[in-house]
């Protein structure tokens, strides 16, 4: 069973080999294989986390095929290949373990735009960068791209937070750019706000409307919209068409 | 308008909270998804009777007609959070048929503001969502603040606000310049306001 997405998911030869190692492969390349012959070998913690992994990324899996209203347990479990018994072992309902999945989702986009972000210059670039990175990597996997764009905002108030602090925590990485940006009447980080609100909103569209294999291909308009407050028109769709079109 | 955690509940002790017995809720609606979609129309609809005359004559310049409809409809949702609640926070959770609802509105309202880029030189080259992106992000705001407690100052908002709309279309100096006139539209002194 795979997350039928673009990344490849390898299978797992075997257990991560530090509390870190499982992380750093990141969500989606997880696996969904068995643990190999003699499990009892790996500790109790290391099985602990396989199956916790396995948990989420049913959830998510689960979550590419009906949105999070008709996603139950025992539809999770069934796409994950544990038992009820491991769910509740990990997770006390439906919700912890979906907003325990976005935050893993929202962890491993951060992680890979960061990377992306080695190769860019400058600030502008940077943003065009990680919001390229991002968006590719949303396309390629339906279920994390509803988890994380249209879902969380229907799992309640705990979900709904959820994106307040992602959206809060992108404000800063947005502020660099008013040293680029002449003199107005604005303030940061009110225009941040805004700016950042535009771009998920139009996020969770393309998801919810359906069209999330496509939102690599929005990544040159939302890059000049985020940096034409700073650069003007003609600066900011330069900056913005500088690299090819993804998914095209 | 708040709807219990589980949606799949019985609609009993939703409707005993607004003093309804059960089947009086049910002669009206559905299920809660139905409550919901209702609530949120009407309130689209009382929005849009209060904001709309802000507009004030079609001949005046767009940017201004922006600057009285943002002030006018912060105002209203300081004064009214349980507007806010239920735009940001009940409605997206609703049910399956919310995020289409929401877009519509935002279809609508980015059809509104493509009127500037009709006056705007480089409007041709412009994102063809750049309105679509801005309107949602302008719908979003005010439920982000009132959630950190700021729903009272939703109006400190209107700067950022107008000029997240006016910006891809009007020089960064002009957006300047409409959002520090402090004077009133003729339409919003017309109004009183």
């Amino acid at each position: 069973m795979s997350l039928s997405s673009g990344v490849p998911s390898p299978p797992l030869k075997g257990l991560p080999s530090g509390p870190s190692a499982s992380l750093a492969a990141g969500f989606p390349a997880a696996s969904f294989t068995r643990l190999p012959i003699g499990r009892n070998q790996f500790p109790r913690e290391v099985l602990d986390q396989h199956h916790r992994n396995r948990v989420l990324i049913g959830a998510v899996a689960s979550l590419a095929e009906c949105g999070y209203r008709d996603a139950s347990v025992e539809r999770l479990i069934v796409a994950a290949g544990v038992s009820r018994h491991t769910f509740y072992a990990h997770f006390p309902d439906k919700e912890a373990c979906y907003l325990a999945a976005y935050d893993r989702a929202v962890e491993w986009l951060e992680q890979e735009a960061t990377a992306a972000l080695a190769g860019a210059d400058g600030w502008a670039d940077k943003v065009g960068t990680a919001v390229e990175s991002t968006l590719v990597l949303l396309a390629a996997n339906p279920g994390v791209a509803r988890l994380a764009a249209a879902e969380i905002l229907c799992i309640g108030p705990a979900g709904q937070a959820r994106r307040r602090t992602l959206v809060d925590r992108l404000i800063p990485v947005m502020c660099l750019g008013p040293a680029e940006r002449p003199a107005s009447a604005v303030s940061t980080p009110r225009l941040e706000l805004a700016l950042l609100s535009g771009v998920f909103s139009m996020v969770d569209r393309e998801v919810s409307g359906g069209r999330g294999e496509r939102l690599a291909e929005l990544a040159p308009d939302l890059t000049e919209f985020l940096l034409l407050p700073y650069l003007g028109p003609a600066k900011a769709r330069r900056v913005a068409r500088r690299r090819p079109v993804p998914g095209r | 308008m708040t709807l219990p955690a589980d949606l799949g509940r019985p609609t009993g002790p939703f409707a005993a909270s607004a003093g309804l017995p059960a089947p009086s809720f049910h002669r009206h609606f559905d299920d809660l998804e139905a409550a919901a979609l209702a609530a949120y129309g009407r309130a689209l609809a009382w929005l849009r009777a209060v904001l709309v005359p802000l507009l004030g004559p079609a001949d005046l310049a767009w940017p201004i007609r922006v600057r009285a409809v943002v002030g006018g409809a912060l105002g209203l949702l300081a004064n009214h959070p349980d507007l806010t609640h239920l735009r940001a926070s009940e409605f997206p959770r609703s049910g399956a048929a919310a995020p289409s609802r929401h877009q519509a509105v935002v279809d609508q309202l980015a059809a509104v503001l493509r009127v500037g880029r009709a006056e705007c030189a480089w409007g041709a080259q412009l994102p063809a969502d750049s309105e679509r992106i801005a309107i949602g992000g302008v719908l979003w705001m005010p439920g982000h603040r009132a959630r950190r407690g700021e729903g009272g100052r939703l109006p400190a908002l209107a700067p950022e606000v107008v000029y997240l709309l006016l910006v891809p279309c009007l020089d960064i100096a002009d957006a300047d310049r409409v959002i520090l006139d402090q004077r009133p539209s003729p339409a919003a002194s017309a109004l009183g306001r």
